[in-house]
Order: C-alpha cells, then sequence, then structure tokens
C-alpha cells in the first residue's frame, strides 16, 4: 500500500535519513522503534507531505505523493503528532471537527454527516466532558486524546501514530491500544511509532527497526533477540499464555 | 456571561455611538438644531456622521485585519501594524503624495495602489527574514517589523522634507493617525471593499481555525499553509493600502480587539462577528474621545489608540512570555 524507495533526508548537512526502503501492507499493523534521534518523526512528517526536501519517492497505492495536492495526501493519511502546544486560545470542538476539513469543498463548510461523525468519536473516545473546553487548559494527556480523537475523525485509510501512549495514563492506553486493533479489523493501516513493547508487540503484525537514520529491519513481526538488543540496547522476552502473547522487558 | 447579554451591551453601546454621540463636540448640537439651522445640519450630516462612519468601518477592518494575522502567526502580537504592515502602506501612500500621482487603476486610486505596494513590500520583507531564519517565531516576526518600521518612517521622514510647510502639517496629521471626514461617495467605496472583506473571512473561516491550531495540524489535515498564508497577505494588504490611504496608519485597534474577543468566544464565526462590531465600536469611540479631549483642537485618533495600545502590547507580551517559558 505504501512503498518507500531510496528516501534520504538531512538537514543542515546532518544525515537523517539514509537509503530507506521498505514497503507497508494495506490493513497491516506496523509498529516502528529507535532510539531517540533515529529518525522515526522525521520519517512520519515525509510520509504525511509535512516534509517535502527529501530524495526518494513516496508511493501510495502506486502513485507517487508528489503529485498529490495536500488534501488530497489528508484524504489518505493522517499523523497523529507526539506532541502539541496550542499558542491561541481554541475550542476542543473545533479541533475535533478539523478532521473533517480534507472531506468538505471549498468554501464549504461542516455538514451535519461530518458532526455526526464527530460526535460518534467523542463518544468512543469518552471526551465528551471537554467538548467545550480551552485546548490550552486541557492536561498532556487530554491534549493526546484530543489529538487522537480528531485523527480518527478525519477517517482515512492510513494513520500514523507518533508516540500515542505517552502521557496517557494506564486505563487510556489499553484502550486506545484496543482501538488500533478495532480500526485495524475496519481495514485502517496503521503505523505507529512506540517504545512500549508491552503494548503495541502483541498486536504489530510488522516490525521496522531503525538506528541513525538507517533500516535495522523492516517486515514481518519476528521475535529475533539481537534485533531487539542491536537497535534498541535492550532485549526482551516473550511469554504466551491462552493465545496471547506477553512482554517482558530484560534489561 | 452568556452570548446573548455580550450581544444586547454591544447593540446598546452601538445605539449610543450613531444616536447621541455626533450631537457632542466643540459646538454641542440638538434635534432641533440640525433641523433648522444650516450650520448644525452640515456639521452634523457632512461632518460628524461620515466621520463616524469611517471610524467605524476603519475599526471594523483594521481589527478584522488583526485577527487574521493573529491566526496565520499563532499570537495576539502580530498584528499588520506591529510588523510594520501599515508603515510600509502610509510609505507608498506619502511617495504618491509627493511624485504628485492621480490615476486610477482597476477602480483604485493611485494613492491606494501605492499604500497596497508597500504593504506587500513589508510583508515580503518579513516573510523573508523569516525564511532565512527558518521559523516564523514570534521574535523573529516582531523583530523584522520593528526593523521595517524604522525602515519605513525613515522614506516617510525624508519624503516630508521634500514637501512645503503646510503640506507637511497635514500629511503629519494624517500620520498619527487621523480620521478626518470625508465624501459619501468615499464611503461607500469603503463600505463596499469592507462588506467584500467580510464575506471572504467568512468563506476562509474554517481554514484560518485550522491553521491557529498549528503547522502540522493544519497540513495533516489538508491544508496548503503556504498558500493559503500568501492570499491572507494579498487581501489584507489591499485592504491595509486602501485603508490607510483614507485615515493613515492608527495603530493597536487590530491586537487588542481580537485578542479580547478570543479570549471571550472560542467560536470562530461569533468570534468574526464580535471583533467587526467590537473594532467599530472601539474606534468609534476612540474618535469621540480625540474629538472631544481637547477642545476645540482634535487630535487624531491614531494618538488615543497608541496610548491604551502600547500598555496592552506589554501586558500581552508578558503574558505570552510567561506562558511559553
Amino acid at each position: 500500500m505504501i512503498n518507500l524507495k531510496d528516501i534520504n533526508y538531512s538537514i543542515k548537512n546532518k544525515n537523517i535519513l539514509n537509503n530507506i526502503n521498505f514497503n507497508i501492507k494495506e490493513n497491516s499493523i506496523t509498529q516502528i522503534f529507535g532510539p531517540n534521534g533515529a529518525g522515526k518523526t522525521s520519517l512520519f512528517k515525509i510520509i504525511s507531505g509535512i516534509i517535502s526536501q527529501y530524495s526518494g519517492n513516496i508511493l501510495i497505492r502506486g502513485n507517487n505523493i508528489r503529485n498529490y495536492s495536500i488534501k488530497n495526501i489528508a484524504k489518505q493519511i493522517t499523523f497523529l503528532p507526539q506532541f502539541h502546544y496550542f499558542s491561541l486560545p481554541i475550542s476542543v470542538k473545533a479541533i475535533l471537527i478539523a478532521g473533517r476539513y480534507p472531506h468538505s469543498g471549498l468554501f464549504q463548510s461542516y455538514s451535519k454527516e461530518d458532526k455526526k461523525i464527530m460526535s460518534e468519536a467523542v463518544e468512543d473516545f469518552n471526551i465528551a466532558e471537554l467538548l467545550q473546553r480551552d485546548a490550552q487548559t486541557l492536561s498532556g494527556g487530554e491534549i493526546k486524546k484530543v489529538m487522537l480523537a480528531s485523527a480518527f475523525i478525519q477517517n482515512v485509510p492510513i494513520i500514523l501514530l507518533d508516540e500515542p501512549f505517552v502521557s496517557l495514563d494506564p486505563q487510556s492506553a489499553i484502550k486506545l491500544k484496543e482501538m488500533i486493533v478495532k480500526l485495524n479489523k475496519k481495514g485502517k493501516t496503521i503505523i505507529v511509532i512506540s517504545h512500549r513493547m508491552e503494548l503495541m508487540y502483541p498486536i504489530a503484525t510488522h516490525i521496522i527497526a531503525i538506528n541513525e537514520g538507517r533500516l535495522n529491519y523492516a517486515g514481518i513481526k519476528k521475535y529475533d533477540p539481537t534485533l531487539f538488543k542491536e537497535t534498541l540496547g535492550i532485549g526482551f522476552k516473550i511469554h504466551s499464555k491462552n493465545n496471547k502473547e506477553f512482554v517482558i522487558i530484560d534489561g | 456571561m452568556d452570548k446573548k447579554k455580550i450581544f444586547l451591551i454591544l447593540l446598546t453601546i452601538l445605539f449610543v455611538l450613531f444616536f447621541f454621540l455626533p450631537f457632542f463636540g466643540t459646538v454641542k448640537l440638538s434635534f432641533s438644531s440640525i433641523l433648522n439651522n444650516e450650520t448644525d445640519r452640515l456639521i452634523f450630516w457632512e461632518i460628524r456622521v461620515p466621520r463616524l462612519i469611517l471610524g467605524f468601518l476603519a475599526g471594523a477592518i483594521l481589527s478584522l485585519s488583526g485577527l487574521l494575522f493573529q491566526n496565520i502567526f499563532k499570537n495576539s502580537l502580530a498584528t499588520p501594524y506591529t510588523l510594520g504592515i501599515s508603515s510600509g502602506a502610509s510609505a507608498g501612500v506619502v511617495i504618491a503624495i509627493k511624485l504628485n500621482l492621480s490615476f486610477l487603476f482597476l477602480g483604485f486610486g493611485a494613492r491606494s495602489l501605492f499604500g497596497f505596494l508597500g504593504a506587500l513590500l513589508s510583508i515580503f520583507l518579513i516573510i523573508s527574514i523569516a525564511r532565512l531564519v527558518g521559523s516564523f517565531s514570534i521574535y523573529t516576526l516582531l523583530m523584522s517589523g520593528i526593523a521595517i518600521n524604522f525602515f519605513f518612517s525613515s522614506l516617510v521622514a525624508i519624503t516630508l522634507y521634500l514637501f512645503d510647510f503646510t503640506q507637511t502639517i497635514s500629511i503629519l496629521r494624517w500620520l498619527l493617525g487621523g480620521i478626518e471626514p470625508v465624501r459619501y461617495s468615499e464611503l461607500i467605496f469603503l463600505s463596499i471593499i469592507f462588506v467584500i472583506f467580510v464575506i471572504i473571512v467568512f468563506l476562509i473561516k474554517d481554514q484560518l481555525l485550522i491553521l491557529s491550531i498549528g503547522d502540522e495540524f493544519a497540513i495533516s489535515k489538508g491544508l496548503d499553509i503556504k498558500k493559503f498564508r500568501l492570499t491572507i497577505f494579498f487581501i489584507v494588504s489591499i485592504v491595509i493600502g486602501i485603508l490607510v490611504t483614507r485615515t493613515g496608519p492608527i495603530g493597536f485597534v487590530g491586537l487588542i480587539v481580537p485578542h479580547i474577543s478570543r479570549l471571550i468566544f472560542k467560536n470562530m464565526k461569533t468570534n468574526i462577528i464580535i471583533t467587526i462590531i467590537m473594532g467599530g465600536l472601539f474606534l468609534g469611540y476612540a474618535d469621540f474621545i480625540a474629538r472631544i479631549l481637547i477642545p476645540p483642537v482634535e487630535i487624531p485618533v491614531g494618538i488615543i489608540t497608541s496610548l491604551i495600545g502600547a500598555p496592552f502590547f506589554i501586558f500581552v507580551l508578558i503574558t505570552s512570555l510567561r506562558n511559553n517559558r
């Protein structure tokens, strides 16, 4: 579904990404991991059209995204950034409905259908009490939930989540994990940058290991202790019980 | 406070502005005197009322331009005035006056056109500096704004020395931001510009809101932020160019009004409407104060707005710096 071909990206002569090649299969859940500064977020920004000064090509269903308008990329892909800071006061409702923007026509405001999709997500994410709040007064975890909801409201086939579990409480984190599985069952292709092996590894179908801008591995999930040790500097063990995988971090 | 109450209060203030204030001033007028006395009638209909309408329109346009800039740059301190756009426009107008240009281009006068070009030039400078720095941070913007202000002010000053004395005085008054009596034909022209401007702002309100959430957020929701920003710059340059020709650069209205409106209303549509009404009221009342403060002298309203605006600017600066820490 997504093919990355020879992606190179550098800022001020510093190489951020070196010759990245991989394919993402339709309807897969891919976990991307690697140490801080490995280039994971840059990779997401390139795929979602935020960064355009890279070399190489990205194809979505065979079409080069350089030929897509920004609006058309947003009909295919949504990107949840790791952090968000609000400089101006803004209502949570406005952030949520913005998820419908790629589907609206020129000079055409949001429809009843858009508002219906929004209220469904509000229920799914259990954020009804935040709706009238000013986003500047939200906590880190609340911001995360609102931004996630806005990304899901966008209702696109490809979802990129950058460290979605950070600043979520344990219950919300598990709910998010279930949400990812649910969306995947509905046919979404989901790529998640996360170090939370215990949450992500069991549900991932594919993994991508990246270190210092280079690809260590990209493909079907396989348990390879040396790969994890090489990429992250730590290992982990997997314990199966009742057809479920449990991850034990092994420092 | 709920929306309806605020609307009601604003409407009352609006009523007072239009139906009571024109009677007050150096010459006191009454309802019967403007019907029976020819001089009073002229003062009322040919001076005070058009001036009031001009003040209201100017305030609304400045506030709406301020709202656009604040949303694009995601900071209340970034307005056409503080970034030096108004001073670029003024330099353009002064040069057009000096060159004694009087032609029409697509229905716009030479002064408006030069005002527009001056505004566009200062925006171009700001963007270029921000691109070189690699960020549209508020520090870069305000610093560039200060430099651009200095530059165009000296350009204006040099040009002023080339005028004769009486002309210089009238241009100086205009430069301080004065709302002078205008012909009704001018008011109709400005009203048309105002209405078109408001319609455009309503058409792009969703985009405006998305961009105010964040650049990356806006791109991931499908907004071409570069194109959108350029469109706004172009529109604001035209509007400011035309307005500055009539009123001179009037500062801080575009900062104070949308900032306060945004603190109260989070909904974009309400925000736009309130900004228009409050902007018109603010400048209408400020001009009334300018008319009656030191009778019989009428001081330019720009002095009043800066007197209120500069402390307000510092207040917003302090709060925004504190929040960023």
